[in-house]
């Protein structure tokens, strides 16, 4: 090896050692979070996601003996030409990998008290519970959640199933983004776990084509329009069927943000306008229920938002719409659908069940136990969501002692959850 | 006499003259009290002598052996992952293990001395009060340990304090009455001499978590059964039931415990008191014997020695080796070590039958039928060595099986050398059958199927984990089932629960849910605890805890045919058997049902940690001295809001009753069978190790009749009591805490003195039984969460 070789060698070596040690030392997870973050999962959701990151690291440090044996064996200009593309595609998979398990770092710490590990259990219970009721009947494997705090409006899920940054592992768990303002009122949860079951069984595709073609009768567009809008759709006809009108008043409250953004149209964006969202929502009410506090909030919705004040391009897609609510509730609720085995959607996850009704009439029935007892507060989770979204969107004098008492079950729900 | 055997032709042997055990003669020892009340002759039992047993059984608590029995497993826990302990077992490694252990447990011996010394303190001060029984249980209550307690250690001070009570409740009555030193003393210096007795009793929980041979206890009915002479009856019932099999480690730590306390308590002079204490304090001088241990050592010997054999070589001479080891483990297995000759004859014959399967030239065929079996199915990554092993350890294991059929014998058969071949070849082939995988040629099987107890689980017993030390068995095939209401009604766990109730409770099973789960079948070995296998196991997804044993139910013959259509997978379950979940009988059989996506529910503790939910569950304490019957029926959180729901739609009560009567009638069946737990009884002429015996000594018409009885006053009394006062069952189902529990109390039941004077084994007539009719007055309360006395 002559001199130059000698140099090149030696500049390469040293980086190639850094990259190596540092992808090493990523395998102690108690530096990405505390033993204490990791104890405030659930046994199994820890182990899952240790094993998984565990997987990423000893895939990127198999990369790294490869590259180090690469460095160890080059002796031309050619092999130290090809050794540097692998250093630098090794540190893109290093800051990829890296990213994934920052994520994921991030997600666990942000169970920083006892207070907050406990709502974000017992969110990890009502997100998987959402998701089982459903697959179990279908016959498919429920993924594992593990919800998380972060700032913003809207809550958000990153699938399970899904290829994460790191390019070659695929997501063990379906991590829910939880805003902070919604902790206490967590139906969004149950929209994000739409998501995920959509995805799972396929839902989404199969709502579009019926969209389309059940809306073809429409001016042209519309349907194109709303099947493109499939997967939001979905996701809160998921949240309706397990929260009733609970979801509907907080889906109101998140995208209420003044006439800019209620009548913002954006082609390509999965979530519809939000004028017709929260119209579109209203009605999976009135069609089920028939009359009740969502025809106010409807009524206040269309004073503060005129439908005129929508830009002239949106306007006409709204107004044609309104007409067709009905029917795309019916093809979202009633349809039968190869992804629900034939059935539908109504026929799975009955909403009757948490029809504001039925909900006060297991209130009364059940007494304070209902709050109380952790047979109710085990079994009945989704509907005490349910239940307590509703009191809480229609009793504003109660609203404090409501959201107290949402507090307690919750914390009740989570502190039973066992820790690693 | 030639006996034709599947496994092997042999040959009659040479008349052996047998060595007769010989009977130990024990001295009764006696308790300091009695040398007061020395023996006049006549069958007159003296008032403190039936005082002392009446606190025996007071002071015994079922709950204080699951307290024990979880810092066993705490124990255990803590020298398998800390200590190596596989093989070293010098004296130095048992002194090294105890030390550690002694470790961890001082902080709770700190903790329990400081809380008898500052009751004691109080006592002291307040001498020259008259306490009520209130006013004792205030001022123990009212302490709070020093540092927050683990839940094992919490759940033992707490029972402890819960003794404390009992303890001061007594000594106050006898100091009232005058006598025992506690009268002159006063209650606290008493209290405060008991601190001591925690160490040797923690001491006695270590020697047990690790296997010491634990000291030989004279029975305390033998101390006594010259004062009370039906003590003597109900211990020979007992005798009776410990050779067929009913015998708890922890209650005889417990036992023994309390007898220390009770002779403390009742001495006559602070001298006596002391001889006592000093007497307790013998607990940690017992040899560095650890017969589990030495088997292993023993085993894992043999093992090696058995796949070393050359073609042809006779393995006789290591059976004869290991034959011996293989008693001190059992519980019988002391009776046939005095029998030298019958244990060279059983080495000598096993080591022929065992010909035809060891040796390079039968080994390999004997590995492929243990691969074939499904050794893989049960540990993932056998290599050939491991393979040769499992082969070797099945073998093993038959003739471990086998040695211990044989000493469970009758005496008869021990005594007649041809009956004894006989038995031999036949416990032989039953070991076989089930230790080994399929060996035999095909006709074999066809000519002789009970040699093959699985028909379609082609599988075998495998002693597991694979390591050195073996801790249990476990069956190497995992069957899958689909679960159904009718599977899971017909199907009955401990206390005669139906499988379903207990899925409902335990794992949130919906009524009427079918689901899939997966069987695993599991063996206890000797040394064997329940909570060996939870621990050694990855598949107990449902449950979280080591301790949490309760998800292991006995295999009997319904289940394993309703689970696994294979009834003969189930050992022969003697009817009426108790089964005690802290010590298993060698040979008894276990499932676990996984069941994907169902785990144990759980609740938070008063002190804010997640806790698993306590199932319904019931207990009768029979109160002769106080003359009243109790009764704590607890329902688990399911079954009160289920009641809750129908009291508050103001449904006819007699629907709520309905359900209510299932849990009575079912406890009340348990309890009159002596099941764990489920039944006290506190009488001047049983101690607690004999209530078994005592229940079983009855004629069988007194507790049909009592069961019946008690069957209508609960019932009646709860029918009324719902009526009248539905809102207070609808309060306490309000709380928080975990279920609710009913307390009953029936006060002078007819017929009840009668029966005092059947335990102590006066025979009446079943004409003034029956005379005993009437209606006693049935005092019932209600209370948010689980109570016990």
């Amino acid at each position: 090896m002559n001199n130059s070789d000698h140099k090149i060698r030696l500049q390469l070596i040293r980086q190639v050692n850094h990259w190596v040690n540092a992808a090493s030392r990523l395998r102690n997870l108690d530096e990405l979070a505390s033993s204490e973050a990791w104890a405030n999962l659930e046994n199994y959701l820890g182990l899952s996601i240790q094993r998984y990151l565990m997987y990423v690291i000893e895939e990127l440090n198999r990369e790294a003996v490869l590259l180090k044996s690469a460095i160890e064996a080059a002796n031309s200009d050619k092999a130290f030409l090809i050794v540097r593309r692998q250093l630098y595609n090794f540190r893109n998979r290093y800051s990829r990998v890296e990213t994934t398990l920052a994520y994921f770092a991030d997600a666990v710490n942000t169970r920083t008290s006892k207070r907050i590990t406990g709502y974000l259990k017992a969110c990890d219970s009502l997100a998987y519970r959402s998701m089982t009721q459903l697959l179990d009947l279908l016959d498919k494997k429920t993924p594992i959640v593990l919800t998380y705090i972060d700032k913003g409006l809207g809550a958000s899920i990153l699938k399970a199933g899904m290829r994460l940054w790191d390019g070659t592992s695929i997501n063990p768990v379906a991590a829910i983004k939880i805003t902070r303002h919604n902790l206490l009122r967590p139906t969004a949860l149950i929209h994000e776990s739409g998501h995920q079951v959509a995805h799972l069984i396929n839902w989404n595709s199969e709502l579009a084509s019926a969209l389309e073609s059940g809306l073809r009768d429409s001016p042209a567009g519309v349907a194109e329009t709303w099947a493109s809008w499939s997967s939001e759709i979905a996701a809160d006809a998921f949240a309706f069927v397990h929260t009733g009108y609970a979801s509907v008043a907080a889906l109101h409250d998140v995208v209420d943000g003044g006439p800019r953004s209620v009548f913002r149209y954006t082609p390509g964006d999965p979530h519809p306008v939000s004028y017709i969202r929260v119209l579109l929502n209203v009605e999976m009410c009135r069609q089920f229920y028939g009359n009740g506090p969502w025809d106010d909030l409807e009524w206040v919705w269309k004073q503060h938002y005129p439908i005129d004040s929508a830009s002239s391009g949106t306007v006409s897609l709204l107004r044609n719409s309104l007409e067709i609510l009905p029917k795309i509730v019916e093809i979202t609720l009633q349809k039968s659908m190869k992804s629900f085995g034939g059935r539908s959607l109504s026929d799975l996850i009955n909403p009757e069940r948490v029809k504001p009704e039925t909900l006060l009439e297991m209130e009364s029935q059940l007494g304070a136990a209902l709050f109380t007892s952790m047979h109710w507060i085990w079994t009945e989770s989704l509907r005490l969501l349910a239940l307590t979204g509703l009191n809480i969107a229609t009793n504003l004098e109660k609203k404090d002692d409501l959201i107290r008492q949402q507090e307690d079950w919750m914390l009740r729900l989570g502190g039973t959850l066992q820790a690693a | 006499m030639t006996i034709k055997a599947p496994f092997l032709d042999v040959k009659s042997f040479i008349s052996e003259e047998i060595d007769q055990d010989k009977n130990e003669k024990s001295q009764p020892v006696d308790t300091p009290f009695l040398s007061v009340y020395e023996s006049d002759g006549l069958d007159r039992i003296d008032p403190i002598t039936e005082e002392y047993v009446v606190f025996l059984n007071e002071i015994y608590d079922e709950e204080f052996d699951d307290a024990l029995f979880d810092l066993v497993n705490e124990a255990v826990s803590i020298y398998e992952t800390k200590i190596d302990f596989e093989f070293g077992g010098s004296q130095a490694d048992s002194y090294n293990i105890e030390r550690l252990l002694e470790e961890h447990f001082s902080p709770l011996i700190q903790e329990t001395e400081n809380f008898i010394e500052a009751i004691a303190n109080e006592f002291n001060k307040r001498r020259n009060e008259v306490l009520s029984e209130s006013e004792i249980d205030l001022i123990i209550d009212r302490y709070e340990p020093s540092t927050d307690l683990n839940p094992s250690f919490d759940e033992f001070f707490k029972r402890i304090s819960s003794g404390l009570k009992k303890v001061a409740k007594r000594g106050a009555k006898l100091a009232k009455k005058g006598v025992t030193a506690a009268a002159k003393m006063g209650l606290g210096p008493v209290l405060n001499k008991l601190k001591v007795l925690i160490k040797p009793l923690l001491k006695r929980v270590i020697q047990t978590a690790i296997g010491k041979l634990p000291p030989h206890l004279q029975p305390v009915a033998r101390t006594l059964s010259k004062r009370i002479p039906f003590l003597k009856e109900v211990e020979e019932m007992n005798e009776f039931l410990h050779e067929t099999g009913h015998e708890c480690e922890v209650a005889k730590i417990q036992y023994e415990f309390n007898r220390h306390v009770a002779n403390v308590i009742f001495a006559n002079t602070e001298l006596e008191q002391d001889l006592e204490i000093a007497q307790s304090q013998e607990v940690g001088k017992v040899p560095d014997i650890f017969p589990i241990q030495d088997l292993d050592k023993a085993r894992e010997t043999l093992i090696q020695n058995l796949i070393n054999l050359k073609e042809g070589e006779d393995p006789t001479p290591h059976i004869e080796n290991f034959v011996p080891a293989i008693l001190p483990a059992l519980r019988l297995g002391l009776r046939l070590a005095g029998r030298k000759r019958v244990v060279n004859f059983l080495a000598n014959l096993l080591g022929k039958l065992l010909q035809r399967f060891v040796g390079p030239q039968h080994t390999p065929a004997l590995s492929r039928a243990i691969v074939d079996a499904g050794l893989r199915l049960i540990q993932l990554e056998a290599t050939p060595e491991d393979e040769t092993r499992a082969a070797t350890t099945a073998l093993i294991a038959t003739v471990e099986d086998t040695v211990r059929r044989v000493a469970e014998a009758p005496e008869y058969i021990l005594d007649d050398q041809e009956l004894l071949e006989g038995f031999v070849l036949e416990a032989f082939e039953e070991a076989a059958s089930g230790n080994l995988p399929a060996v035999l040629p095909e006709e074999t099987y066809e000519k002789h199927p009970e040699l093959r107890k699985a028909k379609n689980l082609r599988g075998f017993w495998a002693m597991m984990p694979p390591g050195k030390r073996k801790k249990y068995k476990k069956f190497s095939r995992i069957a899958r089932t689909r679960l159904n209401p009718h599977k899971l009604e017909s199907i009955e766990t401990y206390d005669g629960i139906p499988m379903e109730d207990f899925l409902v409770e335990e794992m949130g099973l919906d009524r009427g849910e079918e689901v899939e789960a997966f069987v695993h079948l599991y063996e206890a070995i000797a040394g064997t605890k329940l909570s060996d296998i939870v621990r050694s196991e990855e598949n107990f997804s449902g449950t979280e805890a080591p301790e949490d044993y309760s998800m292991l139910h006995p295999l009997t013959r319904e289940a394993a045919e309703l689970l696994l259509n294979e009834p003969d997978l189930a050992e022969q379950v003697e009817l009426n058997q108790v089964w005690d979940p802290h010590s298993p009988e060698v040979g008894d059989r276990f499932y676990y049902l996984e069941i994907p996506g169902k785990k144990s529910l759980s609740v938070l503790s008063a002190a804010g940690k997640s806790i698993k939910r306590r199932t319904t569950r019931f207990r009768l304490i029979l109160d002769f001295p106080g003359n009243e019957i109790r009764i704590y029926l607890f329902l688990s959180e399911i079954r009160a809001q289920e009641i809750s729901v129908k009291l508050r739609k103001h449904a006819h009560v007699g629907n709520a009753i309905t359900r209510l009567r299932h849990y009575v009638e079912r406890g009340l069946r348990s309890a009159m069978r002596g099941s764990h737990g489920r039944l006290k009884v506190i009488h001047e002429a049983i101690v607690p190790e004999h209530m078994l015996g005592a229940i079983r000594g009855l004629p069988s018409i007194v507790p049909q009749i009592l069961q019946s009885r008690l069957q209508e006053w609960v019932l009646k009394g709860l029918s009324e009591f719902l009526k009248q006062n539905p809102e207070v069952w609808i309060k306490a189902a309000e709380d928080t805490a975990d279920g609710i529990t009913v307390k009953f109390t029936i006060a002078d039941p007819p017929g009840f003195q009668q029966l005092r004077q059947i335990f102590k084994g006066n025979i009446l007539s079943l004409a003034s039984l029956r005379k005993t009719e009437g209606f006693p007055k049935v005092n019932i309360k209600v209370y948010p969460g689980y109570k016990h006395e």
